[in-house]
């Protein structure tokens, strides 16, 4: 099932098949270790719903639903 | 021949002990470098290894070496030498974080390319053991083909070898540069470089390449036009029909190469255990018990800097009133007496004042960043500033304005895009801060407590801090969609591991702090306060040519003379009446007379009007500035205060055409306040901070705007009511 990042629910965990998006936020989520193949856990979301949070590798970042948005994932 | 020092940066991610690592080579001996053009600030420091003499740069944490604005170009020029004030760096320390190796070790593949000895210091390796994740020191030095160096930074481990290290890379010479990069993107990149005949150095030109967007190309097409752009993308398309599009093919080839480099270096546990960071955010993140704990914790903060710093406060305006008797006790009444008392000593008086606040909110906020749960706040908060253009990083530095906009406006430095941190910058005076509340209370007290209901005077105090907390999010709105329109930066963040933040550390931070608001808005005030001064001070004799200092020193002599508590109060009485009317004939008092017209609409009379322009150094300036116009001396003790208050009623209810409409007024005056940026040291933070006087410029302007149409409108619509409905 594909579908993107801000659509998963929390303690779900996905793996990323592509990144789109703006070029500086692309290359941002590359330089923070998003990568065609990595495995995401979904941890939370922020009090209003926005932002998310999520752990890839051995971190924790947090970036907002239309940030997410363009991350296209499939459920593991 | 000398000895040259050897030059040394550290680079590294936010977040991989950097500063902590900076911090514990250097020690004391550091200082801050400034930029022209950008706000950018490094540390610097140096220290001595078998004596040579190391100096060390701390440039500011970074993922990469893509710059996307002025700010962040700085440290890739200086790493490449193209810093005119400064030596290109002979070796480059990599800091990275050995809980996650591989993405830190991206930045590093990057700094292998500068053609500069690295040598990577492997911090947190005692954090990094506590989740099972070991790291085999020497085989990733093998594979790197750089010095690794294993430390815990906090904990002073293994700096003796990094130390050590440094002085032998430094003379060792350059290992040679991995070729990690694909061939066509080599290829594209060096017929990029030699199509600019030697612009740009080659690490530049592959960064052209590789960043769409990037500065570099920002800045090459401004100065080379659209014809030269053409020549860049037309590049970048054959790349990707070569099947290396930008910039994935860029991230692809540095992890795979990382992923083969690090691969029999490290040892992680199948499963991940549970850190203590997990804990803590499954509650200090949730929906609900973030929130509270949240907001709790802003609570805690905010009070601690009003009622804590209370009585340092105090203490310091008795230490300023101890110091102008004494050195009234010691000079002649005179001009210099004058000076020194009622300018220096009060103007630096005044600033010393906000000290204490400010200490105490980066002592807080050095312990909340430090430990990491800065970025939480920004988190839980980000939703709703997002309302106002702003993100989550906007919210302590906007809040901390609320205790003083001089501490808020330099926490601002922790929103890295300029666009957001200049509109915080710009709004954060318009926050409630403490400097507003003597004025309130004495507005308050004078004209909404006597006969009126109990509940009014809390209710107005709450309105007035109503109205910074409701303009600042609609000007910053307005700014964003306008004077600061841009792309919505990004906001993907890092939420750091959990850390026990180190006293030093904090103690630092509020040393920094408190010594650059004393130095350099110390300055400016002082310079403003001796112009009020003297503007109130000149001409300091009557229309006769005869010393108004030497007609109530002949007074007061006269009514001590005389027994009675009559004759004494009468001498006061006629003292006051003098200096009142010294005030009114004194340069700043014709200013304000011949003002008048500017005043009426406002419901004003020059006195206030003179009270207000009096106030615009320093606002609490005004309650005294109205003590001296009003004839009640100077306003030190409560009982004068409520002397004061039952003056001002009396005068403006007496008053044949304002009588009526005193509570308007009052209402005027305290919008006023709340809108107008009434402070030359907010004003000179925000000059520091911004390396610019067109925002301070900018910011007194609209302020002062805003107050007027504010005051304008409050005491327009008073008089109607008050006209039409009672």
């Amino acid at each position: 099932m594909s579908l993107t990042l801000d659509q998963v629910l929390p303690g779900q965990f996905v793996e990323i098949t592509a990144i789109a998006g703006e070029p500086g936020l692309v290359q941002r989520l590359y330089e923070l270790g998003f990568c065609e193949g990595e495995r995401i856990e979904f941890l939370g979301r922020a009090p209003l719903g926005d932002p998310i949070e999520i752990r890839i590798a051995n971190s924790r970042i947090s970036l907002r639903k239309v940030e997410a948005a363009g991350i296209t994932v499939r459920v593991v | 021949m000398p000895v040259l020092p050897i030059v040394v940066a550290l680079v590294g991610n936010p977040n991989a002990g950097k500063s902590t690592l900076f911090n514990a080579l250097s020690g004391l001996r550091q200082h801050v470098g400034n930029y022209p053009g950008v706000t950018v600030e490094m540390k610097k420091g140096d220290f001595v290894v078998d004596g040579r003499r190391v100096e060390l740069i701390d440039l500011p944490g970074t993922y990469s070496l893509a710059a996307r604005s002025p700010d962040e170009m700085v440290a890739v020029d200086l790493l490449l030498g193209r810093q005119p004030s400064e030596p290109r760096p002979d070796l480059i320390i990599s800091v990275v974080d050995a809980s996650n190796l591989e993405r830190h070790l991206y930045l590093t593949t990057q700094l292998m390319e500068l053609g500069v000895p690295v040598i990577v210091a492997l911090n947190m390796i005692d954090m990094a053991k506590s989740q099972g994740i070991t790291i085999d020191a020497e085989r990733l030095a093998k594979s790197l083909q750089v010095t690794v160096v294993p430390i815990q930074a906090n904990a002073g481990t293994g700096l003796d070898s990094l130390r050590a290290e440094i002085v032998r890379a430094a003379d060792g010479g350059v290992a040679p540069a991995a070729n990690l990069l694909p061939e066509p993107i080599l290829r594209e990149s060096e017929a990029l470089h030699g199509s600019l005949n030697g612009e740009i150095p080659p690490f530049l030109a592959r960064r052209l390449l590789l960043d769409v967007g990037g500065y570099t190309e920002q800045w090459l097409t401004a100065k080379r036009g659209p014809e030269w752009h053409q020549t860049l993308l037309d590049a970048r398309l054959r790349l990707s029909e070569s099947g290396c599009p930008v910039p994935a093919a860029e991230a692809k080839a540095r992890y795979a190469w990382i992923r083969a480099a690090t691969a029999m270096a490290i040892t992680k546990p199948a499963i991940r255990p549970v850190s203590t960071t997990d804990r803590l955010d499954t509650i200090l993140t949730h929906k609900l018990w973030g929130t509270l704990v949240f907001l709790a914790l802003m609570f805690v903060v905010f009070q601690a800097i009003f009622v804590g710093a209370e009585p340092l406060m105090g203490a310091i305006d008795a230490v300023t009133k101890w110091l102008a008797s004494l050195v009234e006790g010691v000079l002649p009444v005179g001009p210099l007496r004058s000076l020194i008392t009622d300018g220096v000593i009060t103007g630096v008086g005044g600033v010393i004042k906000f000290l204490p606040q400010i200490l105490l909110l980066f002592a807080f906020i050095a312990f909340l960043e430090d430990c990491g749960y800065m970025a939480r706040a920004a988190f839980l908060m980000d939703k709703i500033m997002s309302r106002c253009g702003l993100s989550g990083k906007s919210f302590i530095p906007m809040l901390s304005s609320i205790a003083c906009a001089i501490p808020g406006v330099m926490a601002a430095r922790v929103i890295e895009n300029r666009r957001d941190r200049i509109a915080t910058i710009l709004v954060a005076p318009l926050m409630s801060c403490s400097a507003r509340l003597p004025i309130y209370g004495l507005m308050i007290g004078a004209f909404l407590t006597v006969g009126r209901p109990f509940w009014l005077k809390g209710f107005t105090l709450f309105v007035m801090y109503m109205i910074g907390f409701l303009v600042a999010p609609i000007v910053a709105l307005i700014l964003k969609r306008t004077l600061l329109r841009g792309a919505t930066p990004i906001f993907v963040m890092e939420l750091p591991t959990y850390r026990r933040p180190s006293l030093k550390a904090i103690l630092r931070r509020m040393f920094d702090a408190g010594w650059a608001f004393v130095r350099r808005a110390g300055t400016l005030i002082l310079a403003s306060m001796i112009i009020v001064w003297a503007l109130l001070y000149f001409p300091n004799t009557d229309e006769n040519g005869q010393k108004y200092e030497e007609r109530i020193a002949a007074i007061t002599e006269k009514a001590e003379a005389t027994e009675g508590e009559d004759a004494k109060a009468e001498g006061e009485k006629a003292v006051n009446a003098l200096r009142s009317e010294w005030k009114r004939t004194s340069l700043l008092g014709r200013v304000g007379r011949s003002m008048e017209p500017v005043f009426a609409p406002l419901g004003w009379d020059w006195k206030i009007g003179v009270a207000a322009l009096a106030s615009f150094p320093a606002r609490e300036v005004i309650v005294g500035t109205l003590g001296i116009l009003y004839q009640e001396g100077d306003i030190d003790s409560d009982e004068k205060k409520d002397q004061l208050q039952n003056t001002i009623r009396d005068r403006w209810s007496e008053d044949p055409i304002r009588g009526p409409y005193v509570v308007p007024i009052a209402l005027s005056v305290m919008v006023f306040f709340a809108l107008c940026c009434q402070c030359a040291s907010t004003l000179a933070v925000i000059r520091r901070e911004t390396k610019s006087w067109a925002w301070p410029a900018f910011t007194f302007a609209y302020m002062t705007i805003l107050a007027y149409i504010g005051a304008f409108l409050t005491f327009q619509i008073g008089r109607w009511v008050v006209d039409h409905l009672s």
